[in-house]
């Protein structure tokens, strides 16, 4: 729900339907004046000319005949609507419909409008509207007409009025949620790509609709960027081959030539020096291999080679070829490994990660230290442990290990280039995984959460 | 054995040449990928050492265009290329061994002498011996002078392998690859452990010892 509102969409929808309502209720709102006051104009005309009608008649026959003239006239109103009065100074009423001066002060031509009572018991009284006039000799007039049609008018349109709203409000959610989820799904459809693109499928792009609007330009500037990166990722990768190649090249030679200089030598000093060149061209080798291959798994390369394969059985002889090592040392190593757990991954760079573990526990566990190995299925990923009971590595340093060339003071004695973490970390990464550090007290936890799916 | 060479780089080329000939091998070397291929089509040899990268015709091409012409010469591949995709294309494309540069000497040569052996004779038999050492593939029975070895599985392979090649030297790296199916580079000396246990178990209390080492290179299984 809190995502729902924190949706762009949603909020989207908000806003057109605020914009769309408040457009509506304005336009209904001036249809609404704009009728109630023509009809009001239409009334008052009409009261206009009958005052002018009654006035002219008094001019000309008198009080009386006017008195007469207004009996006649609502004599012959059957609609009830006309509402008339005549009084004389003495407050006399001489003609008319209406009981009782409905109050106000008289003054010349001025409208009044008051509620004129008797219809019924309805509960709200009709109103009327009225002019009243002063004539000559201090006689009172007061011509009107019952607003009744007005008021069932106006009883028309707000019944219409809510209607709208209704309806209003019901296209303005539809139209706002048609258009947000015309946005939401063009940029899902960037989102989409970009998840796909950040877990290392570099070739997939943002499907170009074709509509030559906003979101093609987007989609188009964002595959172009991709390409660019994707460029540059090529570039890094072909310098990683260039750079492979061209130290190779040398590097084999040295160790030709050497290896060339111990076969032509009966020196037997000669040789032992030899041997140990060797021995360092191939560790630099091995160094350099190591760099190759995180170097390789950080880019993500590799991705597209993924396989299924059998995880419990590939840990089982990792650990049946690391038990005897762990034995030369006195050491026990447990195993506790669930069987047919499978996985999709890169098979070598995974019992190459697994194996760098288990090597660091041995090697960085006393003599008659305990290793114990777990590989188990956790709910919705795989758990891979490896505990010792060594010396550990400060908690300060946990966050640091997995550094290329890292390596604890202690240990720097030890024969090792400080890449072993750093390729566990890259191959984590590569298969989505988590890699953490606990303390075993004493000793070293690494766990490694693998995801089912990866 | 009569060795073709496909080598772009003189100095490594003639490194192997010398190495092949001391050892009483036929080298004919190539420097271009395609007067390689047309060498390799037009004579016989037992075995092909192809560089990855070569001018002209590139070294997967060469082994696509003489497997899909019916050749089945062994095929070792050198590259300067470690990843393991790069591997697995070199094995797919028809090569039957890969190697990375830059190796030893002794690595290269013990496994050209595996690849032709292999050549040579299918392994059909359900038995191999050597001297007194009878592995018994039917009931996966090991024994020495009539006395049954125990092996665990593991150790089974490893025996296998080594009896299968016996009197070829195999390398720490041929093994971990073989036996275990791993590839990559143990910190530890995994191998010579391994190896010291079955040489527990196969020879000792008996005269003579069958697994030996040879130093600097790996093991060589052989009665003499």
């Amino acid at each position: 729900m809190f995502r729902l509102f924190r949706s762009a969409a949603f909020r989207f929808t908000l806003l057109y339907m605020v914009t769309f309502g408040a457009s509506v209720t304005a336009l209904l709102i001036f249809v609404y004046s704009a009728i109630i006051s023509d009809m009001e104009d239409d009334l008052k005309h009409s009261i206009q000319i009958q005052v002018a009608d009654l006035k002219r008649k008094f001019t000309v026959s008198g009080p009386e005949e006017t008195a007469a003239s207004i009996k006649n006239i609502l004599a012959k109103d059957d609609d009830k609507t006309l509402v008339l009065m005549f009084i004389d100074r003495n407050w006399q009423v001489l003609a008319g419909n209406v009981e009782r001066w409905p109050g106000g002060k008289t003054s010349i031509d001025s409208w009044i409008k008051f509620p004129i009572g008797g219809t019924n018991g309805v509960q709200v009284p009709p109103k009327a509207i009225a002019m009243n006039s002063t004539l000559p000799g201090g006689y009172i007039l007061l011509v009107g007409r019952k607003m009744e049609n007005i008021e069932h008018v106006h009883e028309i349109i707000v019944e219409v009025l809510y209607i709208c709203f209704g309806i209003m409000f019901a296209l303005a959610a539809a139209g706002g949620m048609l258009l947000s989820y015309t946005i939401y799904r063009r940029i899902d459809l960037v989102n989409q790509t970009f998840r796909k693109v950040a877990a290392g499928a570099l070739t997939t792009r943002v499907n170009v609709i074709g509509t030559g609007d906003e979101f093609d330009h987007l989609a188009v500037n964002l595959n172009q960027t991709l390409n660019r990166i994707c460029e540059l990722i090529d570039g890094v990768r072909d310098i990683s081959y260039n750079v492979a190649h061209d130290l190779r090249t040398p590097l084999n030679r040295l160790r030709n030539r050497l290896e060339d200089v111990n076969s032509d030598s009966s020196n037997r000093k000669v040789a032992e020096k030899v041997r140990a060149c060797l021995s360092e061209v191939d560790s630099l080798v091995a160094t350099f291999n190591s760099i190759l291959r995180i170097a390789q798994a950080e880019i993500g390369a590799g991705i597209e080679h993924f396989t299924e394969f059998n995880l419990s059985e590939a840990i089982k002889d990792l650990v049946d070829l690391y038990l005897l090592v762990a034995e030369e040392k006195s050491q026990t190593l447990i195993s506790e490994i669930a069987d047919g757990i499978s996985i999709k991954g890169d098979r070598h760079l995974i019992t190459q990660m697994a194996a760098n573990i288990i090597d660091n526990a041995i090697k960085y566990t006393p003599k008659s230290g305990t290793i114990k190995v777990i590989l188990k299925d956790g709910e919705g990923f795989i758990l891979l442990q490896v505990a010792d009971n060594g010396a550990g590595i400060p908690t300060a340093f946990y966050h640091r290990v997995t550094e290329k060339f890292f390596r604890l003071e202690q240990s720097r004695s030890s024969p090792g280039n400080g890449l072993g973490l750093s390729l566990v970390g890259a191959a984590v990464k590569l298969h989505k995984g988590e890699l953490s550090f606990t303390d075993n007290t004493p000793g070293l936890i690494v766990t490694i959460k693998l995801p089912k799916g990866s | 054995m009569r060795v073709l060479l496909i080598e772009d780089d003189h100095d490594a080329a003639s490194f192997i040449v010398k190495g092949l000939l001391e050892a009483g091998h036929q080298v004919n070397h190539i420097a271009d990928g395609s007067a390689g291929l047309f060498n390799a089509v037009e004579n016989e040899y037992e075995v092909l050492i192809v560089d990855r990268m070569l001018p002209k015709l590139d070294g997967l091409t060469i082994i696509q265009t003489l497997r899909a012409s019916g050749n089945t010469t062994p095929i070792l591949i050198l590259s300067a290329l470690h990843q393991v995709d790069e591997r697995v294309k070199g094995l797919k494309a028809g090569g039957d061994d890969y190697l990375v540069k830059p190796f030893a000497f002794s690595e290269l040569m013990a496994r050209v002498e595996v690849l032709v052996r292999r050549q040579r004779a299918p392994n059909e038999q359900s038995t191999l011996q050597v001297g007194d050492l009878v592995m018994n593939f039917l009931t996966r029975k090991v024994t020495r002078s009539a006395r049954e070895i125990p092996l665990q599985n593991r150790e089974f392979m490893l025996l296998e392998y080594l009896m299968r090649h016996v009197g070829q030297v195999v390398t720490r790296t041929m093994l971990l690859e073989s036996v275990w199916d791993f590839h990559f580079d143990p910190q530890t000396n995994v191998i010579d452990v391994q190896v010291s246990r079955l040489r527990q178990k196969v020879d000792k209390g008996f005269e003579k010892s069958l697994i030996k080492t040879i130093r600097g290179v790996g093991y060589c299984m052989s009665e003499n």
